[in-house]
């Protein structure tokens, strides 16, 4: 990516989180290195990131990746880039020595437009913890963090066409199916197909499952 | 399959490409005159998904589009000017521009947009002009995909991309601020095998 002082306009208020998110059931925070075990779990699940743009990753992999997820901390500018980790406190870690609960997934959001005010928010759960709604109640925090602290105008999400669970997800946030690109993408030896969902600050706001 | 070995070519334009009644070919510096007068369009502006140009500003973005005739690398645009060759004292000279981008190189994804002075509509050249460019993004440039993308109140331009055989892929709600306002924008695609059929079926 282009150095800061090329990536143009800047946002007033840059959104860098100083303090946990707590929802009913879940710690969204910053990665630190002791997650490692649990997000190297995440990483080489074939079934987590069959429909992802992630390769399938090794432990030594996985800790770059998290490496760099840690460097990630600040939404400013375009292109920058927020991955929280999504903490279970009642799971145990994998690590023998935890200093947290489990980390069962990753949360993001990625700066689009600061001009357009346009932002992109991701989710990613370990199999063992799906059909509880942890994505649903981690995602709904993170569409609070967009349009509330970040103040974006509209929040996408782009799937795999193929990935029917996380459609069924983006629809119950309320997200509205805006597109299918056919072969926008050459994707793991095929051409892909990419689901486009979006929802708008005002559609939030009116939503029973924003915080205001 | 390995669609991705197969390279993508460079193009680089120098003389026109010529259709049956127009010729499409890089700017010159000597386009200014037209130029102006259709950047100043609010109708244009419109479909382009930016504000009217002012004389200088429509200068800078020409001098711009006199470079742009080679598409290599992601990012790069080819922007040809629209020349329709005088014939009697009827419209002559350029009556619009069209231009393919090279969105990402390695997934052969290009982008197409056409624009046509509103005194030239309904003649048919933004048709003839974009199929012409198709036909050099699929077997010249090697592209497997080509879109479009427009303000969705642009009809004029969802008409033409239909007759084109692109297909409605989405509309996205506020994806783009242009001045003061919230602009829904419209996406069109069509593949290569797309193409290919449709040229076989009407045996262009």
């Amino acid at each position: 990516m282009k150095p800061r002082f090329l990536r143009g306009r800047r946002i007033a208020t840059p959104l860098v989180l100083r303090e946990p998110i707590r929802t009913e059931r879940l710690i969204l925070r910053p990665y630190t290195a002791a997650d490692l075990d649990d997000y190297a779990a995440i990483q080489g699940d074939e079934e987590v990131v069959r429909y992802m743009l992630w390769p399938l990753r090794n432990r030594e992999e996985s800790a770059k990746h998290l490496a760099k997820r840690r460097r990630q901390k600040r939404l400013e500018q375009n292109g920058d880039f927020l991955g929280l980790a999504i903490e279970l406190p009642s799971a145990p870690s994998l690590n023998p020595r935890p200093e947290s609960g489990r980390v069962i997934g990753d949360a993001s959001l990625l700066l689009r437009s600061v001009g357009n005010r346009q932002a992109e928010i991701g989710w990613v759960l370990h199999p063992d913890f799906g059909g509880k709604g942890y994505a649903t109640e981690a995602s709904r925090a993170m569409l609070d963090l967009a349009f509330g602290r970040l103040g974006a105008h509209r929040v996408v999400a782009q799937l795999d066409a193929r990935n029917t669970a996380s459609a069924a997800m983006a629809e119950r946030l309320g997200m509205r199916r805006e597109a299918l690109f056919r072969h926008d993408m050459w994707f793991k030896g095929a051409w892909g197909d990419s689901l486009y969902y979006a929802i708008l600050d005002e559609e939030w706001a009116a939503n029973p499952l924003s915080a205001r | 399959m390995g669609f991705t070995e197969q390279p993508l070519r460079a193009v680089e334009v120098r003389g026109p490409l010529m259709t049956e009644r127009l010729a499409l070919r890089p700017f010159e510096t000597d386009d200014l005159a037209d130029v102006v007068l259709y950047e100043a369009s609010t109708e244009i502006a419109e479909c382009t998904l930016r504000e009217p140009r002012s004389p200088d500003e429509a200068a800078r973005a020409l001098a711009e589009r006199i470079r742009n005739v080679r598409l290599e690398r992601s990012g790069d645009r080819l922007d040809l000017a629209i020349d329709l060759p005088g014939i009697g004292d009827g419209l002559s000279g350029v009556i619009g521009e069209i231009t393919l981008e090279l969105l990402d190189r390695q997934d052969r994804q290009g982008r197409l947009s056409c624009v046509v002075r509103p005194d030239a509509n309904g003649e048919g050249y933004g048709l003839e002009a974009a199929s012409r460019v198709l036909e050099v993004a699929f077997t010249e440039v090697g592209l497997h995909r080509v879109t479009a993308r427009f303000d969705s109140r642009c009809t004029g331009a969802a008409a033409l991309a239909t007759r084109l055989g692109m297909r409605h892929e989405g509309r996205l709600v506020h994806d783009l601020r242009v001045g003061e306002r919230w602009v829904d924008t419209d996406i069109f695609g069509i593949l290569d095998v797309e193409w290919a059929a449709r040229k076989s079926i009407d045996g262009l």
